[in-house]
């Protein structure tokens, strides 16, 4: 599809998940057996786990002189 | 030493024969390139080879002959996955669509360079590293298999001998899959353990690199050769080179193996249960304590590693996304892009809370066990085409199968290995997973080479 024409390409496309109109039902459909993964771990009590992502702010590197 | 003898030997003694002028390098890649002449056209395991391989063979012996050949890895032919970035061969990281990566060496590829490694080419993978099956080559052990995947090209070439050790990347277990489905050793070491600079990425947080091999004294070597702090890389760990070599011949006295028991031992072949049992009768005969628990929380796992690892690897996709070259890829990997659209951002962050979770419960089990043992895989070698497995009394897709018992140390970026532990009766390779703690690579090893003297 790389030859078509861009403009054309991106009005194909829902805004929302950026996929191929044409396309939406059917990776929906393959999604849902990994959905019901996710429903399950959504389901799970994590109290007051903190994420394993932690932003670490940024030190200048040189001190102003 | 003659090339065929080198090819059976551990690398620190070939490179010793190629510094002491025993070997001449250039005939151990003449004979990687005569191997891979005859069967690469069947086994499809590069995409790329080096044009100035042979060249690079006769500079190791001149250098070799004028007393300046010093590196561990002199003049030994790696392959070299083709998701990393190379300054001097092209990188594709298996897709066909048009996009162009730099021509750059990495942390890793420039520690394997300064090392002395002949870099005989790059190996196919599945496109992006987004599947196990890294089409269309063959496992040399039986050709109508697939080789695993991602690194199934790097897991062929070691087997087929069209090297001495190849690069790999590991993102649910794309190192220890092809090891285990071709009969190598494959080894991931903790997640920034080796700096991922120039490699390709998939998924950020879960993204290990390593090396596959024909032993275990070999995956040491390639770990402490490739290891080390990488400033360019944000996941990087800010910890010396390892030394892992010395932990091959610490004995079995004292170590603690854990066995745990649910989902590491779930829906698996009787064939590969029976080699896996085995070899832990076997660690217990050589005098190990072996330990056995549970962690019940493994059973939210996929779940975790499915938010995480398509929602990343959407996000680095984005830009192709948005400018349509994802419609160029293959079907099944444009298809997992695309569905990592569809995960929420609190899927996501419940995902890296239940990561935060299973550490916890890990750290507690490694207070106990020094590693933990199990199969590296619920099958052996699939046949390329099959697209399920019936393991007891469900049927499920290869593909789930495939990583089931591989993912959860991408989670807890633990140093996992997979080492071979037998064949099933068709002759497929079985493999056996030891993991450890974070940064204790040397009980993987230390357990690994105990694996590996049992047979």
């Amino acid at each position: 599809m790389s030859n078509d024409d861009p403009t054309e390409a991106a009005r194909r496309r829902d805004p929302d998940t950026l996929i191929v109109t044409e396309r939406l039902d059917e990776v929906r459909r393959a999604y849902a057996a990994i959905e019901g993964q996710i429903a399950m771990l959504r389901s799970l009590d994590l109290r007051e786990v903190h994420p394993a992502v932690v932003y670490r702010p940024l030190k200048r590197q040189k001190e102003p002189s | 030493m003659t090339p065929d003898e080198a090819l059976g030997a551990p690398i620190a003694d070939v490179a010793a024969a190629i510094r002491q002028g025993r070997l001449a390098s250039a005939d151990l890649v003449a004979q990687c390139l005569a191997a891979i002449d005859a069967r690469d056209g069947t086994l499809q395991a590069f995409v790329h080879l080096a044009a100035d391989a042979h060249a690079q063979g006769r500079r190791a012996d001149e250098a070799a002959r004028s007393g300046r050949a010093t590196g561990p890895l002199h003049g030994i032919p790696i392959a070299v996955k083709d998701n990393y970035l190379t300054a001097d061969m092209t990188t594709t990281a298996g897709t066909s669509a048009d996009i162009a990566f730099p021509n750059e060496d990495g942390a890793a590829i420039t520690k394997l360079r300064e090392a002395g490694a002949i870099l005989i080419g790059k190996t196919r993978m599945h496109e992006f590293a987004w599947g196990m099956e890294t089409p269309p080559t063959r496992n040399p052990v039986d050709q109508g298999r697939v080789p695993g995947g991602s690194s199934g090209g790097s897991g062929a070439a070691v087997t087929a001998g069209f090297c001495l050790a190849a690069t790999g990347s590991d993102t649910g277990g794309s190192i220890r899959i092809p090891a285990s489905l071709c009969g190598n050793v494959g080894f991931k070491p903790t997640f920034g353990r080796i700096g991922r600079s120039g490699i390709v990425p998939h998924s950020w947080s879960l993204d290990h690199a390593g090396p596959l091999t024909r032993n275990v004294a070999d995956a040491a070597l390639l770990v402490d050769i490739m290891s080390g702090h990488d400033p360019a890389d944000a996941g990087s760990a800010d910890e010396p080179p390892t030394h892992l070599v010395s932990a091959i011949g610490r004995g079995a006295a004292g170590l603690r193996v854990g066995v745990c028991r649910n989902h590491f031992f779930e829906q698996l072949d009787p064939e590969v249960e029976a080699a896996v049992e085995a070899t832990i009768a076997g660690l217990g005969r050589i005098g190990v304590d072996i330990v056995e628990f549970a962690v019940p929380e493994l059973r939210y796992g996929l779940g975790a590693i499915f938010a995480i690892e398509l929602a990343s690897s959407t996000a680095y996709h984005l830009p192709h996304l948005s400018a349509g070259h994802v419609d160029a890829y293959r079907d099944d990997v444009r298809l997992l892009v695309e569905m990592g659209r569809l995960v929420s951002g609190s899927d996501y962050l419940q995902a890296e809370r239940y990561r935060a979770l299973l550490a916890q419960r890990f750290q507690e089990v490694f207070e106990t066990v020094d590693v933990v043992v199990g199969p590296t895989m619920p099958i052996t070698a699939w046949e390329i085409g099959q697209t399920e497995v019936v393991l007891g009394d469900r049927r499920e897709s290869v593909l789930e199968t495939s990583w089931r018992f591989t993912y959860p140390w991408n989670l807890l970026g633990s140093p996992a290995i997979s080492v071979p532990c037998g064949t099933d009766s068709r002759g497929l390779p079985i493999g056996f997973q030891i993991a450890a703690s974070a940064f204790d690579e040397a009980s993987v090893i230390r357990a690994a080479a105990l694996v590996e003297r049992l047979r």
